[in-house]
C-alpha cells in the first residue's frame, strides 16, 4: 500500500468520523491506530496519525462553517478519494478498505441511517456490489443471520454443522464460541469474527472478539489448546463447491524397482481427493523423484496400478491424455526462444483446434497468472546465460505444463534453487491450482515453514523408496517424534510464534546411533526398514480403508493433440525459430563447409607435367585430385556427424515430456532431419561451388553436390542416433572419432582393399567391412563418375570399356586356359583326362565367367568333373569353345576401337588441340591414373581358383551378381541388372540412411545399451572376483 | 505419414535404379566389320621367317661403334604421348618411343630409358597391351639390368613382345606400323645426331648402309598393303628406297639433303 493511498485512506476515516458526534472519535481513532499498527512501524504509525488528527481538526473545525453545505462537501471529497482508490488499487484491496472502514465505523452500537447511505454510496464508488456490500455490513454488525447467501458463511465451532446446510462448518475440538467467517466471492477474500473468549491469534497478533479481520493467504489463526487453523482449511470449504470435476487419485500397491539396484519404490498405498496439495520430502537420494515418476505415469510400476476415477492411467493412456501433468526438475525450455514463445509453441502442441487469437489469450493468460508480464519478450537462455531470474524460470517451467490445465500436476523440487521469496511465490501459485480442484503433488526439499503450511497432505520418503509418513503435515511431527519417545511429542510447533520445525521430521528419521565415546556413527537408530514396518503396521491400514465415491467419467479438457503432419510443422518452425535466433550457431554452420572447402582446394591447387615439374595450373594436371576427393568425403561425413550429434541429446528432457503427453516422436523426428538434412544440403552446395571453382572442375558439380549431400545426410542420421541413445555429451563426442576412423580406414583409400589382412581380403570384391563404410561407397561413386561421366570421357567409356575388357578376356584369360589345357598331354588309349582339382576349378570359374559374358552355351562338363576328370570328347569341346570365345571377344574389341575413332571423330574431326585442350580441361591425369591402376605391373593373379583382375578396374566388369564388386567398378551388376555405380553407390547410402532412420525410430540404441547395463554385471563382477581370489591363493 | 514416407522412398528407390538402367543402357555391340580373324592363320604369320621383323636397334649399334655422341635432345619429346588419340598414331609412336628407348639403352642413359619406359607403358596401356615393363621402370638397384648388354638384350626382348602382342591381338597391320615407326626414329636419330653430319664421312656410311634395312623393311610391310594405313607409308618409303638406289656407292651432299629431309618428312607425319 503506498502513501498516497494511506493518505487517503486516512482522509476517509477523519472523513467519516466527522458523520458522527463528538463524543466518539476516541474509539475511532484507537481503531485506526490499531488498523495502522497491524502493518507498520511504531514511527509510521504515529506519523499517519497526525496526519489523521490533522484532517479529524480540518474537517470539525470546517463542519460548523460549511453546515449548510455539508454534504456536497462531503460528496465532493469522497469522490475525489473514490477516483484515487479506484485508479491505484485492485479490486482485492479495495474490499480490504471496506472492510476496514466498516469495523471502524462499527462501534458496537446500531449502524444509523446516514451511516448505511453513506456506505452504500461509497461502495458504489468502489464498483463493490450491493449484495457483497449489504452482506459485509450485516456480517460486520453482528446480524449474521441477515447474510443473504448462506453459501458464503463458515462457521468454525466445537459443535455440530448448523441447521442450513448450505452454511459450511469445521470442527475444532476444544474451541470456544465461535468463529464465523464471510467469503466475499468476487476478490475471495475472507473476512472473520470471533464470538468466545480464548485467546486467538491470527499470524501472532491477537484478536478481539467483535472485531472483524481479514483472513489472509497463509494466515493462521492458533491458539495453545485448540492448535492451528489455517487459511487453506477455510479456503478449501468454498472451493470445494465449485470444482466442476471431482476426481479420486489412487495408487494402488504399487512396487517399482530399477533393474538390479536396491532403489525404486516398496508397495505403498496412496488414496487422495481433487484439491489438495501433496507435498513430498525426504533424505537426499531416497527416491521422491521416483515416487514422483512413477505415480504420474512417467515410468511403470512392476506391480499395482495408478488409478484415476478407476481408469488405469496406463491402460487407457489414450483416454486419460492430458490429465496428468509433470514438471521436472530441469528445464524443458527452448533457450532461444523468448519466454512468450516458449508459451505460444506449447499452446499450439496443445490445442490443436485453437486458431492463433485463441492462442494468443491463452498465452497472455498465462503470463498473468504466472507473472511473467515483464519477462514476456525475453530470452530464456540457458543455466549459465540467461535474461530471466531463477522463480521466474520455474514458473515458466510450471506455465507450460499448466497451459494443458492438467487436473493432476506432478512437481519435482520447484523451490529448488530459489530465494524464499520465490518459493513461496511459486508455491502459492501450485496452491491456487488447487482452490480451482486440482491436484498437486510436490517434492521439497527443506520447506520453510511457511510453504509447509500450504500442503494438505504429506509424504515422507525413505531411502530404498520407503514411504513412512502419509497424512496431514503436522500430525507427521508428532508421528516421528513419539517414535522417537520425545517428552514434548505432542507439541509440533513452538507455542509463541507457530513455526513449525520441518528439520524435526527429517532429523528424528535418520537419527543416527552414538557410540561409547559419545560420537555419532554412520549406524541409523531407526533404520528405513524398521520405518517402513511401522508405517505398514499403523497407516497403511488406515489409507487401505478408506472408501471414495467417485464419478465414472473422466476429468474432461479441451486439450487435444494435434495430427502428426501438424506436429510435424510445429516442430519443424519450432527448431527452425530456435536456429535463426542463434547467431553463433548459424555462423559457424554456415562458414564451416566454405572455409573448409576454400582450405583445401586452396592447398590441393597445383600442377605438374609428366616430369614432375611444377606448371601453370590445369585441373587435368593437378596431382592431387584424389586426395581432394577423400578429403571431400571425410569432410561431409564430419559435418554431417557434427552438427547432428547433439540434437535429440539437448532436447531430451523436452522429448521425455512429449513422450509423456504421447506426442509423435515421429513427426520430431522427421522435423529434426528435414532441418538437418536442409543444413547438409546448404554445407554442401556453398562446399562444391568454392571447391570446383577453385580446383577448376568442369561440368560435375551437381554430380559432386548429390555425393556429398548423401553422405552428409547419412551421416545425420549416425549423429540423431547417437545424441538419443546415449546419456551424455562426452560419450557422444567420444564416439565421433570412434565412427570416423574406420571409415577412413576402410575406405579402400588410405589401406588399399588388396593390401588388407589376409583374413578379409576376398578377392574379387570389396571386403565385407569395407562395404560396410559410406565413405567406401561415397568415394567410389565420386572417382568412378568423375573419370567416366566427364564431358571428354563420357562419349568413349563404353567403348573403352568393352575394349578393355575384351582384351583382357582373350590377351590373357583365354590363353591361361589354353595354357593349362595344353598342359595335360593325351595319351594314346584315354579316353578320360585328370586334372588337378585347383586347375579344374579355375577352368569352371573362367568359363562361368565367359558364359555369361557373351552370352554363350555352357560347354558340357560330365558329373566327374567335380573330382576332375574330363572326357576326351569335352576336353576338345572345351578347346574349340575357347577357341570361339577368342574369335568373339576379337571382334568386339575391333568394334569397340572402330567405335570409339568414329565417335572422337564425329565430335572432334581432326581438331587434335581441341581434343588436348577437352582433356586437359575435364579429365585429371592422376586420377586415370588411379582408377586404372597403372601402378599395377601384374595384370592378375589368381586367388581361390579364380583369375582376379588387377589392372584397369575401372574397365573390370563385376563378378558378383549381388551388387558387390571390386573397387572402382564402373557399374554393379544387381541380379542380372546393370546399375551406374554413381547411382547404385548414392542408393546404397541412402538405404543404409533409411535403416538408421528406423533404429532412430525405435530408438533401438537407447534399448540396446540400457540392456547391456541391465545385464546381471554384479554377478559377472563376482565371478571375475573368484576366481581373481583363486589365482591369488596359487600363486 | 510414415507410410506415404515409406512409399515414396521406395519409389525413389525404383526411379534410381531405372534411371541408372538407362544409363548402363545396352552393351556394345559385336563388331561391325564382321571380319573373323583366323587366329591358325595368325600364328602363322608370325613364324613367317621368310620376312622376319626387321631388327630394331641395330643403326644404334653402328653409331656407338663409331663413335657418335649422345644427343637426347633429338628424340620425340615424351610430352607428346598424350597428343595421340587415334590407335594409329599410337601404335605407330609406340613404334618411334621404343625406337628411342633402344638409343637410350645403348648409351646406358638411365634417365632417358626410364623417362621412354614410363611414356611407352602409358600408350601401351591406352591401347590395352600389357607387357612386362617392371625391370625397366623399377627403382630397385638390384632388379635393374646391371649391365649395358643385358638391358639392350631386354629391351629388344620387350621390343618383340610388343610385336607379337599387338600382331596377334590388335591387327597385323597396325604392329607393322610399329616397326615402321622404330625404323624412321632410328633413321631420323642417326641423321640428326651430329652438327655437322654432312662432314663426318663415318656417320655418311653409317646412314648409306640402312639402305639394306629399309629393303627388308618394305619387303616386311608389303605384306600388308592392302590396309590403307599401311598403303601411305608404304608409298613414302618406296620413295625413300628410289632416293638410296640412284646413289651408286657413295653419297653427294645434294642427295643425303634429300634423303634427310625426305626422312624428315615422313618423320614429321608420324610424330605430330
Amino acid at each position: 500500500m503506498n502513501e498516497s493511498v494511506l493518505h487517503a485512506l486516512m482522509r476517509l476515516f477523519a472523513l467519516v468520523s466527522s458523520v458522527n458526534e463528538e463524543g466518539r472519535t476516541h474509539n475511532e481513532r484507537d481503531v485506526v491506530i490499531e488498523y495502522l499498527q497491524r502493518q507498520f512501524s511504531n514511527e509510521l504509525v504515529s506519523r499517519y496519525m497526525a496526519i489523521y488528527d490533522q484532517y479529524i481538526r480540518e474537517y470539525h473545525l470546517e463542519k460548523h462553517i460549511f453546515e449548510a453545505k455539508q454534504d456536497l462537501v462531503r460528496e465532493s471529497l469522497i469522490d475525489e478519494l473514490c477516483s484515487r482508490l479506484n485508479r491505484e488499487l485492485e479490486q482485492p484491496q479495495k474490499i480490504f478498505a471496506l472492510v476496514f472502514l466498516l469495523d471502524f465505523m462499527n462501534h458496537g452500537e446500531e449502524i444509523t441511517q446516514p451511516e448505511k447511505d453513506f456506505l452504500y454510496n461509497f461502495a458504489k464508488k468502489l464498483h463493490i456490489s450491493r449484495e457483497e456490500l449489504h452482506d459485509a455490513l450485516v456480517f460486520t454488525f453482528d446480524h449474521i443471520d441477515s447474510v443473504e447467501n448462506k453459501e458464503s458463511l463458515l462457521y468454525i465451532d466445537a459443535g455440530e454443522p448448523p441447521a442450513n446446510r448450505r452454511i459450511k462448518h469445521i470442527k475444532i475440538e476444544k474451541l470456544h464460541g465461535r468463529i464465523e467467517v464471510l467469503h466475499i466471492t468476487s476478490t475471495n477474500t475472507y473476512v472473520l469474527r470471533y464470538d468466545g473468549d480464548q485467546e486467538l491469534t491470527l499470524n501472532g497478533h491477537i484478536i478481539k472478539a467483535d472485531r472483524s479481520y481479514i483472513w489472509a493467504l497463509g494466515s493462521v489463526l492458533k491458539n495453545p489448546h485448540i492448535g492451528s487453523i489455517y487459511y487453506t482449511w477455510v479456503a478449501g470449504q468454498f472451493i470445494k463447491a465449485k470444482t466442476e470435476s471431482n476426481f479420486i487419485f489412487k495408487a494402488e500397491n504399487i512396487e517399482f524397482s530399477y533393474g538390479n539396484s536396491p532403489n525404486g519404490i516398496k508397495k505403498f498405498t496412496l488414496n487422495e481427493e481433487s484439491g489438495r496439495l501433496i507435498g513430498i520430502i525426504g533424505g537426499s537420494g531416497s527416491g521422491k523423484s521416483t515416487l514422483l515418476k512413477v505415480l504420474s505415469g512417467v515410468i511403470k510400476p512392476d506391480k499395482g496400478r495408478i488409478l484415476i476415477n478407476e481408469f488405469d492411467i496406463h491402460e487407457h493412456h489414450e483416454d486419460l491424455r492430458g490429465i496428468t501433468g509433470f514438471v521436472p526438475q530441469d528445464d524443458v525450455l527452448i533457450k532461444e526462444l523468448t519466454v512468450y514463445e516458449n508459451l505460444f509453441i506449447n499452446a499450439r502442441l496443445s490445442y490443436s483446434t485453437f486458431d492463433h487469437d485463441q492462442l494468443n489469450d491463452l498465452v497472455e493468460k498465462a503470463l498473468l497468472n504466472f507473472d511473467l508480464v515483464e519477462a514476456r519478450d525475453l530470452r530464456v537462455g540457458d543455466a549459465f546465460n540467461t535474461f530471466l531470474s531463477g522463480g521466474q524460470r520455474k514458473r515458466l517451467n510450471i506455465a507450460l505444463e499448466l497451459l494443458r490445465e492438467p487436473s493432476v500436476l506432478f512437481v519435482d523440487e520447484p523451490t529448488s534453487g530459489l530465494s524464499s521469496a520465490d518459493s513461496e511465490k511459486v508455491m502459492n501459485l501450485l496452491k491456487r491450482q488447487t482452490f480451482k480442484g486440482k491436484m498437486v503433488f510436490a517434492n521439497i526439499h527443506q520447506p520453510s515453514s511457511e510453504i509447509f503450511s500450504l500442503f494438505d497432505k504429506l509424504l515422507v520418503v525413505d531411502q530404498g523408496g520407503r514411504v513412512i509418513y502419509y497424512g496431514n503435515p503436522l500430525d507427521a511431527i508428532s508421528y516421528f517424534k513419539r517414535a522417537s519417545h520425545y517428552v514434548d511429542a505432542e507439541e509440533s510447533e513452538c507455542l509463541s510464534c507457530g513455526n513449525v520445525n520441518i528439520d524435526q521430521i527429517l532429523r528424528n528419521v535418520e537419527a543416527r546411533v552414538v557410540d561409547v565415546n559419545g560420537r555419532l556413527t554412520r549406524q541409523r537408530k531407526t533404520s528405513p526398514e524398521e520405518w517402513y514396518i511401522r508405517y505398514m503396521d499403523k497407516i497403511d491400514p488406515l489409507i487401505q480403508r478408506i472408501h471414495r465415491t467417485f464419478p465414472t467419467s473422466i476429468p474432461r479438457s479441451e486439450y487435444k493433440i494435434p495430427q502428426r503432419w501438424e506436429q510435424f510443422k510445429i516442430y519443424f518452425q519450432r527448431d527452425v525459430m530456435a536456429k535463426l535466433k542463434n547467431r553463433q550457431y548459424l555462423i559457424i554452420t554456415l562458414l564451416e563447409a566454405p572455409v573448409l572447402a576454400f582450405l583445401l582446394s586452396f592447398y590441393t591447387r597445383s600442377a605438374h607435367d609428366a616430369t614432375g615439374a611444377l606448371v601453370n595450373y590445369s585441373f587435368g594436371l593437378n596431382a592431387n585430385l584424389p586426395a581432394y576427393i577423400f578429403m571431400a568425403v571425410i569432410v561431409s561425413l564430419f559435418l554431417g556427424l557434427v552438427i547432428s550429434a547433439e540434437e535429440v541429446f539437448r532436447d531430451r528432457k523436452i522429448l521425455e515430456r512429449e513422450r509423456f503427453l504421447s506426442l509423435s516422436r515421429g513427426s520430431y523426428l522427421l522435423a529434426k532431419i528435414s532441418i538437418l538434412f536442409t543444413i547438409s544440403a546448404l554445407q554442401m552446395l556453398l562446399f562444391v561451388l568454392i571447391g570446383n571453382k577453385i580446383l577448376e572442375i568442369e561440368g560435375m558439380g551437381w554430380r559432386h553436390f548429390l555425393i556429398l549431400f548423401t553422405s552428409s545426410c547419412w551421416a545425420n542420421l549416425i549423429g540423431l542416433n547417437i545424441s538419443s541413445g546415449f546419456k551424455s555429451v562426452v560419450t557422444i563426442y567420444i564416439l565421433v572419432p570412434l565412427i570416423l576412423v574406420p571409415q577412413l580406414l576402410f575406405s579402400g583409400v588410405v589401406v588399399d582393399f588388396h593390401n588388407l589382412n589376409r583374413a578379409i581380403y576376398s578377392g574379387n570384391s570389396v571386403p565385407a567391412v569395407g562395404d560396410a563404410m559410406t565413405s567406401r561407397w561415397a568415394y567410389e561413386a565420386f572417382v568412378v563418375t568423375q573419370y567416366k561421366d566427364n564431358t571428354y570421357e563420357k562419349n568413349i567409356f563404353r567403348d573403352d570399356l568393352e575394349m578393355n575388357h575384351a582384351m583382357y578376356k582373350k590377351a590373357y584369360v583365354i590363353p591361361k586356359i589354353e595354357e593349362i589345357l595344353n598342359s595335360y598331354k593325351v595319351n594314346p588309349g584315354d579316353s578320360v583326362l585328370e586334372l588337378q582339382l585347383s586347375d579344374a576349378r579355375l577352368i569352371t570359374h573362367e568359363v562361368q565367367k565367359i558364359v555369361s559374358d557373351l552370352d554363350m552355351e555352357v560347354p558340357h562338363f560330365g558329373a566327374a568333373w567335380q573330382l576332375g576328370q574330363i572326357s576326351l570328347t569335352d576336353f576338345y569341346n572345351l578347346q574349340a569353345f575357347v577357341e570361339r570365345a577368342w574369335r568373339q571377344y576379337h571382334s568386339i574389341y575391333l568394334g569397340a576401337v572402330a567405335n570409339r575413332e568414329r565417335t572422337l571423330g564425329a565430335h572432334y574431326g581432326n581438331d587434335k588441340n581441341q581434343m588436348l585442350a577437352d582433356k586437359r580441361i575435364y579429365t585429371n591425369a592422376k586420377l586415370n591414373s588411379l582408377v586404372r591402376n597403372d601402378k599395377e605391373l601384374v595384370e592378375y593373379v589368381v586367388y581361390n581358383d579364380e583369375m582376379i583382375r588387377l589392372r584397369n578396374p575401372i574397365y573390370t566388369k563385376p563378378t558378383l551378381s549381388n551388387g558387390r564388386s571390386h573397387f572402382y567398378c564402373s557399374f554393379k551388376n544387381l541380379f542380372g541388372v546393370k546399375l551406374d555405380t554413381f547411382w547404385f553407390n548414392i542408393l546404397v547410402i541412402w538405404l543404409s540412411t533409411f535403416m538408421w532412420f528406423g533404429i532412430l525410430y525405435f530408438d533401438l540404441l537407447r534399448k540396446l545399451i540400457t540392456y547391456i547395463e541391465n545385464i546381471k554385471l554384479q554377478r559377472f563382477n563376482r565371478r571375475v572376483m573368484k576366481l581373481l581370489k583363486q589365482a591369488e591363493r596359487r600363486a | 505419414m510414415k507410410l506415404i514416407a515409406k512409399f515414396s522412398i521406395i519409389l525413389l528407390g525404383i526411379a534410381l535404379i531405372f534411371g541408372a538402367c538407362k544409363q548402363a543402357g545396352q552393351p556394345a555391340s559385336e563388331a561391325d566389320n564382321g571380319e573373323m580373324i583366323d587366329k591358325a592363320e595368325m600364328e602363322a604369320g608370325l613364324k613367317d621367317f621368310a620376312n622376319p621383323l626387321p631388327e630394331p636397334f641395330e643403326v644404334y649399334s653402328m653409331l656407338e661403334n663409331i663413335g657418335a655422341n649422345y644427343l637426347g635432345k633429338v628424340l620425340n619429346p615424351v610430352e607428346k604421348a598424350e597428343t595421340y588419340f587415334s590407335q594409329k598414331s599410337k601404335v605407330v609412336n609406340v613404334g618411334v618411343y621404343a625406337s628411342d628407348l633402344g638409343y637410350a639403352s645403348t648409351y646406358n642413359k638411365q634417365d632417358d630409358v626410364a623417362a621412354y619406359s614410363k611414356v611407352l607403358k602409358s600408350l601401351l596401356d591406352d591401347l590395352g597391351v600389357s607387357v612386362d615393363y617392371s625391370k625397366l621402370l623399377s627403382d630397385n638397384m638390384n632388379e635393374k639390368l646391371a649391365d649395358k648388354d643385358s638391358l639392350i638384350a631386354f629391351v629388344s626382348d620387350t621390343y618383340y613382345n610388343t610385336y607379337s602382342f599387338l600382331y596377334k591381338e590388335s591387327s597385323p597391320s597396325l604392329s607393322a606400323l610399329m616397326a615402321v615407326g622404330a625404323w624412321v626414329e632410328g633413321m631420323y636419330i642417326a641423321t640428326h645426331i651430329s652438327e655437322d653430319t654432312y662432314q663426318n664421312t663415318e656417320i655418311i656410311k653409317v646412314i648409306y648402309n640402312q639402305s639394306k634395312s629399309l629393303e627388308s623393311l618394305i619387303a616386311f610391310v608389303s605384306k600388308f598393303q592392302d590396309d590403307e594405313m599401311i598403303a601411305s607409308q608404304l608409298g613414302a618409303l618406296k620413295k625413300l628406297k628410289a632416293m638410296f638406289d640412284e646413289t651408286d656407292g657413295s653419297l653427294t651432299n645434294e642427295q643425303l639433303k634429300n634423303i634427310i629431309t625426305t626422312i624428315e618428312t615422313i618423320r614429321e607425319s608420324i610424330v605430330s
